[in-house]
């Protein structure tokens, strides 16, 4: 096998095929191939946020012209659910409604504007039920109950070593409460889906920004009563994902969409505005976090305690695995003899939250490294000097008792990030302002881990006019993963980039391929294309060795052919390689399941090795603040990723400095506000995203040299990763500024310039 | 009743029911009225029938836009630039009958010094406004809306008329517009009057123009030697903000001896919901010479003078915090910027 | 019946003689009318920049324009300023730097970059951002859009 600069496509920076279609404004989104003959539903949802229904009325919608009709929960032929993990989420309201926006039915109309003009005007008597919005009110047993299980839907926790034993040999023990808030994914394409009427097999087609193919399908063939091979979902290119295209979301617009269009039999298109999307689709979970850390007095971390509720709203969608991955993570990527983690999942009658790039991750980073900090002022030790003594190494063993391999560059991203830093010459500060500096480091398990069911198939196909189609069911939906893919067929079989395909996506013809989340992507679906390219070239090779008069080891694929290595002028093009093993009836496709590497984890006590490759960074951040007013103005972000083998570094720095876009707004001025359950600000206007001038110049290196054992060519994860550290890294940059430090997101700068006149009185 | 329909400033939309009254505000509605109108349209044949009669007339000059207002002029709505009309009308914050879209009327378009007065037609963008060679540097806030005042493209059709006349703390020139005195002129086919800015906005998006009324022009008296104009807003990011707040200055400083001659403030809210003038602040510091001490007493008086609310976005006693310190930064700033490079000069 | 308002623009050099309605938008005829879905919907309140395109030599936000006032406009969108086999350099450099990830935003940040290139040919990394400040991009970070745009007036000075 080929290794470092022998490879012709893997790790160049090669520019995407899907970029074209893109800059020439192409209609490849699903609002984009509505047809003219589509009808259009609309949801009616709920204004209360936790009712019981006591009476629908759509008289008054249905009088409107251009009505067609009411669909409601006895129009579904299946099950009414649509619930991720627990099923707890019904498609229409089972008479109780347990936040704002529940769907309850939906109004079908001709054009778009007349289906959301009668969803307004159905008129829904309520009877109104007590409210629970905190989570650590909900957690009382006295409480609420907001589903008849009770509101602690699950508790997870990590039982390591002797925690008491651990606080009293400590020097120095530093606690404190984090809090973070509720963040929106903000896609810039609101959410929409289109659903075609059953065809002459019965079949009914969805089109949608999906990120998981395979669940809208389990899930529409549920509500429908169908079985799952009579239902096709194909993904319009999606605007943007980030996890809320992961869950109920996708479930539930693909099945209303593909009932509607059952009924009435023709298209069924539904298209959100923008403050509808925002209410439609979960956010990221806010966490109430209490950490205990206990060390000696030359820093050697000895036990840490931790306590965490996460708000998952009104329906806990994937809310366990959030809190799974979260505590897995909590204390972030240090060496500890002593944990005690305790992490609930709690209901509330709040909007639900679910899956948001970094999946839990980002909140614990923000609470365990902000006790690093803590920690390092409490000692008078550099912040630095304090983390190369704990960080994790190589062959050292985590939180949850696993015991790391050699893909560990922890510490060189550390280095690198503060060598850099250190040498940024910055403009000169003005005057009236103060500049600091913080760094932050932090890990993420690849793939799924102990969510399980952990596998990703592909198909690779050799086509007659010598190019390749190469099939995975993961989604395209920016990240440019699959591409990726495409560049390890290439790679495998010594083809072009130019002349290998990746297929839409379409489960009608797509192999199983799992959740396109988790960065799972390069890692599972790199290995799936891997595998299955290696399976067929073997395969076609043996019928090359003939042709060639060489032996199989001889053979190299390169340049869209092959040659023998002794005698380069034998050699043949793919394509009539193909053309003969097509004569001979030898197969030119091959399609086979990766399965992950097998992680184990006890529940019971938190302990295992949950997944079977981490990656590691560091981020640093440069921030001025405006002392008057509490402005944190970022001025500079390095990030230093150790992620493996890098497949693509236009792609995965892409992906950093995305990540770390998301990261700085959750960081310092996103945040989805409620009130009495309501979102204050679900529109783009008051929910304040990263624009071209907030964004700062990011730097990202890559640390390569600790190659992972399982990925393809020894790549790991780099989509999530980055946005799990921004926060903590800005927030020390600000109390390096101001000595304020902030414990609750984001850091706005009413909270900074109360933290410091709170400093100046006291 | 029992039924609840649906309460849109929670769920982020607004039922168009309340918003069939036509011309007649519903805050000025009493609550009989309004369940009288929601009893009548809940019977009517059908709601379709308001966005179906939503009309819209583009009147090509000056002359055919007067004579319409005289005519449907109360039961129309002016639109401009349509940035702040037209996202009302897609969150059904609002849905007006008939538009009169006044775009394409290019007399209102200019922007001229005559007589010691720059005149302001009142289609001129934002983006005319910030770039114009007529406005020199001294003229430092209308620059700086180039900057951050929504974005390009809004700027490009964002109007100066549009602005005053949306009339809230939204508006960035308003503040502006105030400290440099500015008046408005009120075109309609019988007349002509100028009014105060002041006095042209009544409050949150109401103004005194009148029926047959359009904003013609915005005009202020150029401003003297050894002055400067200065505007700053906060929001939670660099830019596409609204102000949680807004400060604007024009000072006009003796440089030899810092005795401040004249001095206007305003800021996006000082009592209610449009923006005012800090006039006691005003009156503190004019006269005076302009000194560190000085400059921290005005910040005090500016606390006393305004009266905030909290909301989401940020508390009252932040925004006074902030007001404060931008106070300061401004008397500061323009002071400088007198003493360097005051003098007025031609574009 | 609602009122239609006749009237003739000039989109992407081709023209057409349409009647729209009052309420409809500048996006609503693009999309709808014209088949132009490079154009796309992301808030529908001018917060967002998805929908820029160029009118009569400006950008606007075409969700905040009623298409009854643009008789006599010359309106230019995505599908206009390049072809697969002529790439205008904007879309090229896009392409090159991995500007372009899921590719919403992509057309109105052409379209804004166009215009900042179209009267500044020199511009500088920060005049960059301020012109597209007003196009939200949610996956890349802006980092390789702004290269790209500084790639794209290069090669626009060299030819």
């Amino acid at each position: 096998m080929k290794t470092g600069q022998d490879f012709s496509t893997v790790g160049r920076p090669v520019a995407r095929e899907d970029a074209l279609d893109k800059v020439l404004g192409r209609p490849i989104f699903t609002a984009d191939l509505i047809p003219q003959d589509a009808v259009y539903v609309a949801l009616v949802r709920s204004t209360r946020p936790h009712a019981k229904i006591l009476r629908i009325n759509a008289e008054p919608a249905l009088k409107i012209k251009g009505m067609i009709r009411l669909i409601g929960k006895d129009d579904i032929p299946g099950v009414n659910n649509i619930g991720c993990i627990i099923p707890d989420k019904p498609l229409f309201s089972d008479g109780i409604v347990r936040c704002f926006g529940d769907p309850i039915c939906a109004i079908l109309a001709e054009d778009r504007k007349t289906a959301e003009e009668g969803a307004h005007a159905v008129e829904v008597e309520y009877e109104d039920l007590p409210t629970v919005f905190s989570p650590l009110e909900a957690m009382r047993p006295d409480a609420i109950r907001i589903h008849p299980e009770g509101n602690v839907v699950k508790h997870i926790k990590i039982r390591k070593g002797d925690i008491e034993r651990g606080f009293r040999d400590s020097d120095v023990i530093v606690e404190n409460e984090y809090r973070t808030q509720m963040q929106e994914h903000a896609p810039i394409e609101p959410d929409v889906a289109l659903a075609m009427p059953p065809d002459d097999h019965g079949i009914v087609t969805i089109v949608g920004p999906w990120q998981c193919a395979f669940d809208v399908q389990d899930s529409v063939a549920l509500v429908l009563g169908l079985p799952p091979n009579k239902v096709r979902v194909r993904q319009g290119q999606a605007g943007g994902a980030f996890g809320c295209r992961s869950d109920e979301n996708e479930n539930g617009l693909s099945a209303l969409t593909a009932l509607a269009s059952s009924i009435v039999r023709k298209p069924v298109a539904i298209v959100m505005s923008r403050e509808e999307s925002t209410i439609s689709h979960a956010k990221r979970h806010p966490f109430f976090m209490k950490y205990k850390t206990g060390a000696k007095r030359d820093g050697a971390l000895i036990a840490e305690e931790i306590e965490i509720v996460s708000d998952t709203g009104a329906y806990v969608s994937w809310g366990i695995n959030v809190l799974k991955r979260a505590t897995v993570h909590c204390t972030g990527p240090y060496v500890i003899p002593n944990v005690k983690a305790d992490a609930y999942c709690v209901y509330t009658n709040n909007p639900y939250t679910s899956a948001f790039r970094g999946f839990g991750c980002p909140q614990v980073h923000f609470a365990a490294e902000s006790q690093m900090n803590c920690l390092a002022d409490s000692l008078s030790m550099d912040p630095v000097v304090l983390r190369k003594k704990n960080l994790l190494r190589p062959n050292t063993q985590t939180s949850t008792g696993q015991v790391l391999g050699r893909s560990v560059g922890l510490d060189e991203c550390l280095t690198r990030v503060a060598d850099r830093l250190g040498s940024i010459v910055l403009p000169p500060l003005e005057e009236g302002f103060g500049r600091g500096v913080g760094i932050a480091i932090g890990y993420h398990g690849n793939s799924l881990g102990p969510e399980g069911g952990d596998r990703c198939g592909a198909t690779v196909t050799i086509r007659s006019d010598g190019h390749v189609d190469y099939m995975i069911g993961l989604m395209e939906y920016g990240t440019g993963s699959t591409f990726g893919h495409a560049q390890i067929v290439a790679e495998t079989l010594g083809m072009t980039i130019d002349r290998v395909h990746v297929k839409p996506s379409d489960t009608l013809v797509l192999p199983y391929s799992g959740p396109t989340v988790a960065s799972r992507s390069t890692v599972m679906g790199g290995n799936a294309a891997l595998l299955v390219s290696r399976r067929l070239r073997e395969r076609i090779s043996r019928e090359a060795a003939q042709i060639l008069e060489c032996s199989p080891e001889e053979l190299v694929f390169a340049d869209n052919s092959v040659h023998s290595l002794r005698d380069k002028s034998k050699s043949i093009s793919i394509q009539k390689l193909a053309s003969i093993c097509r004569e001979k009836g030898i197969s030119l496709s091959h399609s086979e399941i990766y399965n992950a590497p097998i992680t184990d984890w006890d529940e019971e006590k938190g302990l295992g090795s949950p997944y079977f490759d981490y990656t590691f960074g560091a981020i640093g951040a440069l921030v001025d603040v405006n002392l008057g007013t509490g402005y944190p103005k970022v001025r500079k972000i390095i990030a230093a990723y150790d992620c493996g083998k890098v497949i693509n570094p236009l792609s995965a720095t892409g992906q950093v400095e995305g990540a770390v876009s998301q990261g700085l707004g959750y960081a310092i001025m996103e945040e989805m506000c409620t009130k009495g359950g309501s979102i204050v600000n679900p529109n783009l206007a008051d929910y304040f995203v990263c624009t071209a001038v907030d964004s700062p110049e990011v730097e990202t290196l890559f640390v390569e040299e600790y190659p992972s054992e399982h990925g393809p060519f020894g790549a790991k994860c780099i989509a999530e990763p980055p946005l799990d550290i921004v926060a903590p890294a800005v927030v020390q940059a600000i109390w390096s500024a101001t000595g304020v430090r902030i414990r609750y997101l984001p850091a706005t700068g009413e909270k900074i310039l109360s933290g410091i006149e709170g400093n100046k009185r006291s | 009743m029992a039924v609840h329909s649906r309460n849109l400033a929670q769920v982020g939309y607004v039922d168009r029911r309340f918003f069939l009254l036509g011309s007649c505000r519903l805050a000025h509605c009493p609550a009989e009225l309004v369940r009288e109108a929601i009893n009548t349209l809940t019977a009517s044949i059908s709601l379709r029938l308001a966005s179906m009669s939503i009309g819209i007339f583009v009147p090509r000059n000056e002359g055919e836009l007067l004579r319409f207002l005289k005519h449907e002029g109360s039961r129309s709505t002016i639109v401009s630039g349509g940035t702040d009309l037209l996202p009302r009308i897609t969150r059904n914050q609002e849905e007006p009958g008939l538009l009169v879209d006044i775009s394409r009327v290019k007399e209102l378009r200019y922007l001229k010094r005559e007589n010691g007065l720059v005149r302001v037609g009142a289609l001129t963008t934002i983006d005319d406004l910030s770039r114009s060679v007529l406005l020199d540097s001294r003229y430092e806030a209308l620059r700086r809306l180039g900057l951050i005042f929504g974005s390009p493209p809004v700027r490009n059709l964002a109007t100066v008329g549009g602005n005053i006349s949306a009339a809230s703390s939204s508006e960035d020139l308003i503040p502006i517009l105030l400290v440099l005195e500015a008046d408005v002129t009120l075109k309609s086919l019988a007349s002509e009057r100028v009014l105060p800015l002041m006095e042209f906005i009544l409050g949150k998006r109401e103004t005194s123009r009148k029926d047959e009324e359009v904003v013609s022009e915005v005009s202020f008296k150029e401003m003297g030697d050894n002055s400067w104009c200065t505007f700053e807003k906060i929001g939670r990011r660099e830019r596409l903000i609204i102000a949680l707040v807004s400060l604007a200055c024009a000072l006009r400083l003796d440089p030899r001896s810092d005795e401040i001659q004249e001095v206007r403030i305003a800021l996006n809210r000082v009592h209610g919901k449009v923006p005012e003038r800090a006039s006691n602040t005003e009156q503190l510091l004019e006269g005076r010479i302009l000194d560190a001490e000085l400059v921290r007493h005005a910040a005090s008086t500016l606390e006393s003078e305004l009266s905030l609310t909290s909301d989401f976005r940020a508390s009252s006693s932040y925004r006074v915090r902030v007001a404060k310190s931008f106070l300061a930064s401004a008397l500061t700033h323009c002071r400088c910027c007198i003493k360097t490079r005051g003098v007025g000069s031609a574009a | 019946m609602p009122k239609k308002h006749p009237i003739r623009i000039t989109v992407n050099g081709v023209r057409h003689s349409i009647e729209v309605e009052a309420i409809e938008r500048l996006i609503d005829v693009l999309r709808n009318r014209l088949d132009l879905k490079g154009t796309k919907e992301g808030c529908g309140t001018g917060d967002c920049g998805a929908c820029v395109v160029i009118v009569d030599g400006k950008t606007v936000p075409s969700c905040l324009v009623h298409a009854a006032t643009l008789d006599g406009s010359e309106i230019t969108t995505i599908e206009g300023i390049g072809t697969p086999d002529r790439l205008h350099p904007l879309q090229e450099a896009f392409i090159q730097t991995g500007a372009v990830q899921c590719g919403f935003c992509t057309p109105g940040m052409i379209m804004s970059a166009k215009s900042l290139l179209d009267s500044n040919s020199t511009p500088t990394m920060e005049q960059i951002r301020e012109a597209l400040v007003g196009n939200l991009c949610r996956c890349t970070g802006y980092g390789r859009i702004v290269d790209a745009v500084m790639i794209a007036a290069e090669k626009m000075r060299s030819k």
